[in-house]
């Protein structure tokens, strides 16, 4: 998350890639085990696993590149895509609500989506795993506050 | 009206899949490993055949050898008889614990495992086998059994037929005979390497003999 005076730009959080990072361990760590223990290791193995590893840490970055979202003193920006790129801002003035919504896996770990009203409940845009959401709604709700938004 | 874009994703259950495609990827990955590291012979052999494990013998060239044992030798093959005559052990067949008096001559035949030894003593005597003969009487078992020796058994003699080894390189004193002894070599405390080796070993009394077949291609590599 960077802040800057005014401004804040955020990713998905890397917490989302727990679960490729556990697995990511656990070949690391049986490889190096293997190797510590003097074990033999085929080669086709041995290139599989690290392939593994280094296309799960590339793919990973690059999902997560593929989403940005910024507060600045007028508007709500959403990005997406990386060679494509779809970039949607929403005034201040066009919102009128959000909600946090957090799973309990998503509770422990301290992050979540953010539901952004758009004049109604109907018309709504999704921050997808953000981490710490609750600072990114205070951040939003004082910029709306600080730099005019629809009266709630 | 929901905005596509940022919205919910339609496609979840796709998404589902493809975290299941990743596990299983990550499963498949790390099962090929375990498999290749703790049971090299049989992964060797389910992808390539006996083509790594052995080679024919028409591509062979015969080697007898006599030779200063290397300090320590571990073989992982399949073995078709080991003949070892040791002092006072204890032999683990199955579940039973066998004593054995000192003297004592033990085969075992189909040997699948793997095996450590220095000049003296077996350090590490671990597989399966079909057939199991101490002091000439049998012990048999309906399908391959696990066989083990307590660590540290001393031996005068042993001798391991029709077994096949991947390589052989350390520094030693003896007499290489080659291809019928057309090539006669006589290394002292010089490092040979034997690669791709198919025959039998004997080890006695401070002495490694190798009888067999080696590929004629590594001969430069014996030669030096």
């Amino acid at each position: 998350m960077q802040k800057e005076e005014g401004k804040l730009k955020t990713r998905n959080t890397r917490k989302i890639y727990l679960f490729i990072y556990l697995m990511i361990i656990i070949l690391a760590a049986v490889l190096s085990y293997i190797k510590y223990t003097d074990r033999p290791l085929n080669p086709i193995a041995l290139y599989l696993g690290i392939g593994f590893i280094i296309i799960s840490l590339i793919s990973t970055e690059i999902h997560r590149l593929t989403h940005s979202y910024e507060i600045n003193k007028n508007s709500l920006i959403l990005n997406s895509g990386l060679i494509y790129i779809n970039s949607k801002r929403i005034e201040f003035s066009a919102i009128s609500d959000f909600e946090v919504i957090q799973n309990p896996w998503q509770r422990i770990l301290i992050y979540g989506n953010i539901e952004v009203h758009m004049y109604s409940r109907e018309s709504k845009v999704m921050l997808r795993n953000l981490n710490k959401p609750f600072f990114f709604i205070d951040f939003l709700e004082k910029n709306i506050e600080a730099h005019g938004g629809r009266k709630r | 009206m929901e905005d596509h874009k940022f919205a919910n994703n339609p496609h979840k259950k796709k998404k589902h899949n493809f975290k299941i495609y990743i596990f299983l990827i990550f499963i498949g990955v790390l099962a090929f490993i375990i498999y290749s590291s703790f049971y090299p012979n049989n992964i060797s052999r389910t992808i390539t055949g006996n083509a790594v494990q052995n080679f024919d013998i028409k591509d062979g060239i015969k080697i007898i050898a006599e030779l200063t044992p290397p300090e320590e030798l571990t073989i992982n093959s399949e073995i078709n008889k080991i003949e070892i005559k040791i002092s006072a052990s204890t032999l683990h067949i199955g579940n039973q614990r066998i004593e054995l008096p000192d003297k004592s001559s033990v085969i075992i035949n189909n040997f699948k495992g793997e095996i450590t030894f220095n000049p003296y003593s077996i350090l590490n005597l671990k597989g399966k086998a079909n057939e199991v003969f101490i002091n000439g009487l049998p012990i048999k078992a309906q399908s391959p059994t696990t066989v083990s020796f307590d660590e540290g058994t001393d031996f005068t003699f042993l001798g391991l037929k029709e077994l096949y080894l991947d390589s052989l390189s350390y520094i030693t004193t003896g007499k290489i005979k080659l291809d019928d002894a057309k090539i006669i070599l006589n290394p002292s405390q010089e490092k040979i390497e034997i690669d791709k080796f198919q025959g039998n070993i004997e080890v006695r009394r401070n002495t490694l003999k190798l009888n067999g077949y080696t590929k004629k291609s590594n001969i430069p590599k014996i030669v030096g």
